[in-house]
């Protein structure tokens, strides 16, 4: 088998390990049964008439991604650029875009089914309660996947300590993939932070259940976020046995396939129960803020808010104020630089 | 446990987190030591202004409730000390507890009614402590 074949048979293994997110978004709107679309209450009828083609066209926008990503392989294996680099990068877009298409689709299907929803479906809270337990950083640390991360790092500096190379730019070449993992590393980390401060209130008369959903929903993402860790954490011991070559680099393909697949099914199966968790919660819409009310775009500057995402009266908008836009400002800033001194 | 905000109150949000953090002291349910969210986590959970729940903080700070520690966050002072902090008289203390009867008086509402009123909120503020 050719490098081509051994690129696209990678992709067709992506594009496999998606099959689970798709159908979680596919059967998304009706996750709490057919009275609800998305958090919005509908009336008997709405299946009858509009229901219909609105979830068809949600479901439709789904697969302009795959559309796009299809169009761009096809250029990419037909002009015969489909290498590694050109596969990580189309991933990597494809998932941002993604994702951003789904939030899109849902927003713009669930503002279009509230029109229907009945006058006194859901009430706005005004009453609301916020839990007093303080959320931080080190409360989230599962000490397990910090040591394994540490391992992973320090088995690769050892490997690289003790590997005896015959062309004397690979050492070097691979300090400097190393330096750029721990800096992804930093990355995630930062993400993992953004979770774990990420804003958690509940209406007054539904307190334990709503914050019980909130608190799934964070234990969930920071599992993913922990797992991808300690994936990035293992490119490196990967790198250096696609170098070693021979039996080890076959060992190594296999092992982490298997770890792959495992990942996948540990991720579907934590998905479901929080899922379980999602459809037992009633939702509950809340005020808009002051601030909020007159807001029109997708982007805003407010320095007095400390939210990332404001929600307005059509959706979200960014707030550029907001210290995670800084940092990650400062983060994509210093990646740059990194990857410019290292190139040289 | 848990603190509740009513946008329609017509007291601040500041004002409201304070009196609620203080129920929940005087009621037992935050005992010393306790730590509190940072600032940034009321803050955001709320979607308000960070000094809204500074001042509240304050607020809570020169009653001698909390103690707030730079980078260490807030923790529940002991009631010795929130004691000697406040130094309230008796005239100061009861005053909020008059206005708070003026209004229900000048509301119509009925003398047996009020002492019950009260004696209510005063049994479900102290449902957790031990006197």
């Amino acid at each position: 088998m050719n490098k081509p074949w051994i690129n696209l048979a990678f992709y067709i293994f992506v594009i496999i390990a998606r099959f689970p997110r798709i159908k979680e978004r596919w059967v998304a709107p009706l996750l709490r049964g057919p009275d609800w679309f998305f958090d919005a209450a509908l009336p008997p009828d709405f299946w009858k008439g509009a229901g219909t083609a609105l979830l068809r066209n949600y479901r439709w926008r789904l697969f302009i991604p795959w559309g796009i990503e299809g169009a761009v392989l096809l250029t990419l294996w037909t002009a015969s650029r489909l290498n590694g680099l050109s596969i990580a990068l189309l991933i990597l877009v494809i998932a941002l875009y993604t994702r951003f298409n789904y939030y899109a689709a849902r927003m713009a299907a669930e503002n279009r089914a509230r029109a229907f929803e009945p006058p006194d479906a859901i009430q706005t809270a005004t009453n609301v309660a916020l839990s007093l337990e303080p959320r931080t950083l080190w409360n989230y640390t599962n000490w397990w996947v910090e040591a394994a991360i540490a391992l992973l790092f320090g088995a690769a500096a050892l490997w690289m300590a003790f590997y005896p190379a015959t062309d004397p730019l690979v050492p070097r070449k691979f300090i400097g993939f190393l330096i750029v993992s721990i800096y992804i590393q930093v990355g995630l980390l930062l993400v993992k932070l953004g979770i774990v401060r990420s804003s958690s209130i509940a209406p007054a008369d539904n307190v334990e259940q709503y914050l019980a959903w909130r608190d799934s929903l964070r234990r969930f993402a920071i599992r993913m976020c922990d797992l991808s860790r300690v994936m990035f954490a293992l490119y490196p011991l990967l790198l250096l046995s696609v170098i070693t070559g021979g039996s080890v680099r076959l060992a190594a393909a296999i092992a982490f396939g298997i770890l792959f697949i495992a990942v996948l099914i540990y991720e579907w199966q934590t998905r479901l129960k929080h899922l379980e968790v999602a459809r037992r919660t009633k939702p509950a819409r809340f005020p808009l803020l002051p601030a909020a009310r007159n807001v029109r775009g997708l982007l805003g500057f407010w320095p007095s808010l400390p939210v990332l995402l404001l929600r307005t009266a059509n959706g979200y908008a960014l707030n550029l104020a907001a210290a995670p836009v800084r940092i990650a400002g400062v983060y994509f800033a210093g990646l740059a630089c990194l990857c410019v001194w290292l190139a040289h | 446990m848990f603190l509740s905000i009513d946008i329609n109150d017509r007291r601040a949000i500041y004002r409201q987190i304070a009196d609620g953090i203080k129920a929940l002291i005087a009621g037992g349910q935050l005992r010393e030591g306790q730590s509190l969210p940072a600032v940034r986590q009321v803050a955001a959970d709320l979607g308000v202004n960070l000094n809204t729940i500074a001042a509240a903080y304050r607020d809570l700070q020169s009653e001698g409730l909390i103690i707030v520690k730079r980078g260490l966050g807030a923790t529940v002072a002991s009631r010795n000390k929130a004691q000697q902090g406040a130094k309230h008289s008796e005239d100061e203390l009861r005053r909020p507890l008059r206005t708070a009867l003026t209004e229900l008086v000048l509301a119509g509402m009925p003398r047996g009614q009020i002492l019950d009123l009260v004696s209510d909120e005063l049994r479900s503020l102290l449902k957790g402590t031990k006197s």
